[in-house]
């Protein structure tokens, strides 16, 4: 695991995308930070956190589009396959090398707080609190862009579909408001990915009827759900897309409450993200 | 040792391998002949569990690749087709990153990887990017790479591939001198290469092990005794008296021209004093011919086509009953 740990860190540093993410990264903090803190005189960072999360969602493609797609396009899988190193830590080794690139940006933030005491009264456990949040949601998108990485063999896709993912992972909570609230639309859109489901199903077993079986069982029990408790499709619409938004748990921290079930989200998401990202590097060996 | 045991691939519909067996003992170079898709490349990515397969085992040192992946890699060095380099890096990164992936300790990598960067000839490109390199540099980090922590068994697919001739000899004496300490396991499709280095040939077509033996024994079984003689004369009297000859197979007429008959002579025993004693000085030329191993590969991998269509040819007709019967001695000691 070191090994391979080492070796992607220094390639994020032996080409132009680590310098670039962090780059970008700073930069966007940078701005805010003197914009708030500066010109407002404000000396919570959650400010400056909150106003670069756009930064951090737009450049994490840059350090996870090749993390597995580019060893798929250059053949250098087979090495890695043939080395005596499981998966499992194949892919963790990877994740911590990208961690450690963001954790560099991070670091850098982490003075934020020691230089605005210089100028007054800072409210560290805050700061620190918000700078530690805003690092597990980073954690989390990577792990998103890592899983998406794994599917596709060609790198340029794989930047794109993390890209699309990560502005629909920041953008989702927007939407929420104009959702529809009533419980016969979320009715219909589950009904829509129960179909869904069978159709990938499908695409995967190549099973007729096993796929009708699974679609029909989802489609039996949503509308078992519907008739006795229709109370349950109410705001679910709202509910599921607000989940998905990983950006919006950061929110409780910058204004001073330490949320415990953000940070349990956040370590979920890491670990189904870094789980499924083995299965999906795993399953090649058996295509 | 490596020990395969009945390996079956299945792509979706199309089967690439077809129930290989085989046992690969250590101290020796082990050759893997097959055309283009016979199924090399799939069956050395499952032993090197690149690869899972359908059905079947492959044992490395007694651990099982997909059982116990840890203990069995550890006795594999794998270059596959394409060398699996880093572009960004410089061979020696690189070279150190492998030997670090296979837990070669500190203290040994170092002078390791200078040793084998000697043997590969790529020290006086060490720390030039990787993606600077041409491609039978890449090739040579790639093979360096296989050797790092001189694991028991090397795993070489094509490992010729993109070398320019000078190249070629030099690599084939490496391998050469791989087999004091390591077992090899090569794969190629060009004969020359195969015959001049293997201990031990097992040629595959189409996913399925056809022919396994030392080159010698290969080209010998084949041609049995097989005898090329140019004479002059009339053509049938020349046959006539040949038939005379015991343990005489078959004789095919290969050509009559100005009294000049060249014909091939196949037979149990070495009959060439026979020959001499009947025709003496009218022999103009007298050659054994034993096939080269290139003709061996053709025959047993045209095999499917061959066996189904009986051969109109007219001076094939004894090579083919040879070899088909040959082809079911091998395949019967496959199922033993």
């Amino acid at each position: 695991m070191t090994a391979i740990y080492q070796k992607e860190l220094k390639s994020y540093f032996n080409n132009l995308f680590g310098y670039l993410y962090i780059a970008i990264v700073l930069l966007f903090m940078g701005i805010y930070a003197s914009i708030f803190h500066f010109n407002y005189m404000a000396t919570d960072v959650g400010y400056t956190l909150n106003q670069s999360a756009i930064a951090v969602v737009l450049v994490t493609p840059l350090l996870t589009m090749r993390i597995i797609a580019g060893e798929r396009q250059r053949k250098t899988d087979q090495l890695l396959y043939s080395l005596p190193i499981s998966v499992s830590a194949t892919v963790i080794g990877k994740y911590l090398a990208m961690l450690t690139v963001f954790a560099v940006p991070m670091g850098v933030v982490c003075l934020y707080p020691l230089v605005f005491s210089m100028f007054g009264t800072v409210n560290f456990a805050l700061s620190y609190g918000s700078i530690f949040a805003y690092f597990l949601m980073g954690a989390s998108l990577l792990a998103i862009g890592m899983f998406i990485s794994a599917l596709t063999e060609n790198q340029i896709v794989s930047a794109i579909i993390s890209f699309l993912a990560m502005l629909v992972v920041y953008f989702s909570s927007m939407f929420i408001s104009y959702l529809p609230a009533d419980a016969t639309t979320a009715f219909v859109v589950l009904a829509l990915f129960g179909v869904l489901l069978g159709i990938i199903v499908f695409a995967m077993v190549k099973n007729y009827l096993f796929a009708l079986i699974v679609t029909t069982i989802c489609e039996v029990g949503i509308s078992v759900l519907y008739i006795f408790k229709r109370s349950f499709f109410e705001g679910l619409l709202g509910e599921f897309v607000g989940g998905i938004s990983v950006y919006e748990r950061c929110l409780n921290f910058y204004e001073g409450m330490f949320d415990l079930t953000a940070i349990v989200y956040f370590l979920s998401v890491i670990s189904l993200f870094v789980f499924l990202t083995v299965q999906a590097v795993e399953k090649r060996r058996w295509s | 040792m490596i020990e395969v045991k009945n390996l079956v691939k299945k792509y979706g519909n199309h089967t690439a391998v077809k129930g290989i067996s085989f046992k690969v003992d250590t101290g020796k170079i082990y050759g893997f002949l097959g055309p283009n898709g016979a199924g090399k490349s799939t069956t050395m990515n499952i032993m090197t569990g690149c690869l899972a397969a359908t059905d079947g085992q492959v044992l490395i040192n007694g651990h099982d690749i997909f059982q116990e992946p840890k203990a069995a890699k550890k006795c594999i060095g794998y270059l596959p087709e394409l060398p699996p380099v880093y572009m960004d890096m410089t061979p020696i990164e690189y070279l150190t990153f492998v030997g670090k992936a296979r837990g070669v300790n500190k203290a040994e990598l170092v002078s390791q990887i200078e040793e084998i960067m000697e043997m590969t000839g790529i020290d006086n490109v060490k720390n030039r990017l990787i993606k600077n390199l041409s491609k039978g540099y890449r090739q040579r980090v790639g093979l360096a790479q296989a050797l790092v922590g001189y694991p028991e068994i090397i795993i070489l697919d094509e490992p010729m591939v993109g070398l320019d001739p000078k190249q070629i000899i030099e690599i084939r004496e490496l391998i050469k001198s791989l087999k004091e300490n390591h077992t090899v396991f090569l794969s190629s499709h060009i004969l020359s290469e195969v015959s001049e280095i293997c201990d031990y040939v097992m040629i595959i077509s189409d996913g399925r092990l056809v022919a396994s033996d030392t080159p010698e024994n290969l080209s010998k079984n084949f041609s049995g005794n097989s005898l090329e003689l140019t004479v002059k004369g009339s053509e049938n009297s020349i046959v006539s008296s040949l038939r005379h000859i015991s343990g005489v197979n078959g004789i095919t007429v290969k050509s009559n021209e100005n009294g000049v008959v060249k014909a091939v002579i196949t037979s149990d025993r070495d009959i060439r004093s026979d020959v001499f004693g009947i025709f003496q000085a009218s022999i103009l030329e007298v050659s054994s011919s034993n096939m080269s191993l290139e003709d061996i590969f053709l025959k047993y991998t045209e095999v499917e086509e061959e066996v189904e269509e009986v051969d109109d040819e007219d001076d094939g007709e004894e090579y083919e009953s040879l070899f088909t019967s040959d082809v079911k001695k091998e395949k019967k000691e496959d199922e033993e």
